[in-house]
């Protein structure tokens, strides 16, 4: 009986937290739900995007991976990515599982195992955003934080979504932020877009809702507007003793990946 | 009364065994897991996590929309003619390379190979994610090789994630 007591007022408290219905958001649920205020920031921060031509990223992550069926285990990164428009960039990925550098020189794309010492380079499109996606359709390589590059590349993303709240204003690093939840299709995401003359986002994550365990990826970025940004830094220059390899296509991947029982 | 408390020592006995086994069988698991760590714990996590808000379907449109994919192909093989991986992992495309749960290949032929005192063991194009003990890292005309034993294995990636395939030995 104690027990049942105490449940109860666990749900009571549970249901208090969660404060007055009227403060809630209207997305949870309602496709096609499309919050003006929403969609208003998100507007202005891609508008925002597209007039910056140089910046750099820094940014902190933690992903989802799954072990035995349904437990998730995070794994963290710190990212570094200086982009100058339309056809440089150079990324550095630090996580748990492996060390990367990317190199886009307007031509070629690199991609070097810091820790195994291997490189390797297949020439790309012309443009960062055409890079980006050649590179994921073809090889299934994810460039961190692509989505921001895409944006400031002009691509329109309220195509794919299906439902948009205004959550309401949050702090990152001590920055007012919109915060906005988003529904598409086949992923929810959320973004916490700086309130003030540099709409830029400072967070981000995203719900993967194909899988039952709804794995996230979280990230917090700082950005540099006016980053120092060095010719070298975007080509390769192999170390010594660095072997070259090659890039499996996608098809191939996906059936290694599906090895597996 | 008596048989009541029989009963609960048995389902008590249960749960025990039952819990014994679930942490077991987690810790097995969480332990590969850590140990796939470096590279080799692709086979292991299943790594559905997505972090971009895009689909597949709108990058492929993107693509073929710009013929991004075509048009590189070729140039993509010249540039790397000394290695065309494609054609190496597509050799064996019907291989079965079945994986244990801690993500090692077990592949039917090792054993055979290793019974019969067969020189290459491994067939050609199986690919695995990570290299057994004991293996010699080695370049030969520009080509990065690691050679365990009889077999040699190929590194390339997929995606991000550098793994391994039998190539045969360079000439």
């Amino acid at each position: 009986m104690k027990q049942i007591v105490l449940m109860l007022s666990l749900c009571a408290a549970t249901t208090l937290a969660q404060g007055p219905p009227a403060e809630r958001p209207d997305v949870a649920g309602h496709d096609g739900g499309v919050d003006e205020r929403a969609i208003a920031s998100l507007t202005k921060m891609t508008d925002f995007l597209k007039t910056v031509q140089t910046f750099s990223i820094d940014s902190e992550s933690s992903k989802d991976e799954i072990v035995d069926t349904d437990m998730k285990i995070q794994k963290m990164a710190t990212s570094e990515i200086t982009v100058r428009r339309p056809d440089r960039f150079h990324a550095q990925v630090r996580s748990d599982d492996r060390d990367l550098d990317f190199f886009y020189d307007g031509q070629t794309l690199t991609v070097f195992s810091v820790r195994q010492n291997h490189y390797a380079t297949t020439p790309v499109p012309p443009t960062i955003a055409r890079t980006l996606d050649a590179a994921r359709a073809r090889y299934g390589i994810d460039i961190p934080l692509a989505d921001f590059l895409q944006m400031a590349a002009g691509e329109d993303f309220r195509s794919s979504i299906t439902g948009a709240g205004y959550i309401g204003t949050s702090r990152i690093d001590g920055v007012e932020c919109d915060h906005l939840a988003i529904r598409q299709a086949d992923v929810d995401w959320q973004v916490w877009i700086e309130k003030d003359q540099t709409p830029v986002p400072r967070r981000l994550v995203v719900t993967t809702k194909a899988e039952p365990t709804q794995p996230q990826f979280v990230a917090t970025l700082t950005w540099n507007l006016s980053p120092q940004i060095n010719e070298k830094q975007f080509t390769f220059t192999p170390p010594p003793n660095a072997s070259r390899i090659m890039f499996a296509r996608k098809k191939a991947a996906e059936e290694t990946s599906g090895g597996r029982p | 009364m008596n048989v009541r408390r029989a009963v609960m020592r048995r389902i008590r006995t249960g749960v025990v065994l039952a819990a014994v086994f679930v942490m077991a069988s987690a810790s097995t698991s969480v332990d590969a897991q850590r140990r796939g760590g470096g590279g080799g714990g692709a086979q292991v996590n299943r790594n559905v996590t997505r972090t971009s808000v895009r689909s597949d379907q709108t990058v492929n449109r993107n693509v073929n929309a710009n013929r991004d994919i075509d048009r590189n192909v070729n140039r993509d093989v010249d540039v790397n003619r000394n290695i065309d991986v494609d054609r190496d992992i597509n050799v064996d495309r019907d291989i079965d390379v079945d994986y244990d749960r801690w993500g090692h290949p077990v592949a039917r032929g090792v054993a055979a190979g290793v019974a019969a005192g067969v020189a290459t063991s491994i067939a050609l194009g199986t690919r695995v994610a990570v290299l057994p003990a004991g293996c010699t890292s080695i370049i030969a005309g520009g080509v990065a090789y690691s050679q365990c034993d009889s077999t040699w294995y190929q590194p390339y990636y997929s995606g991000t994630t550098v793994q391994y395939v039998v190539v045969n030995p360079p000439q």
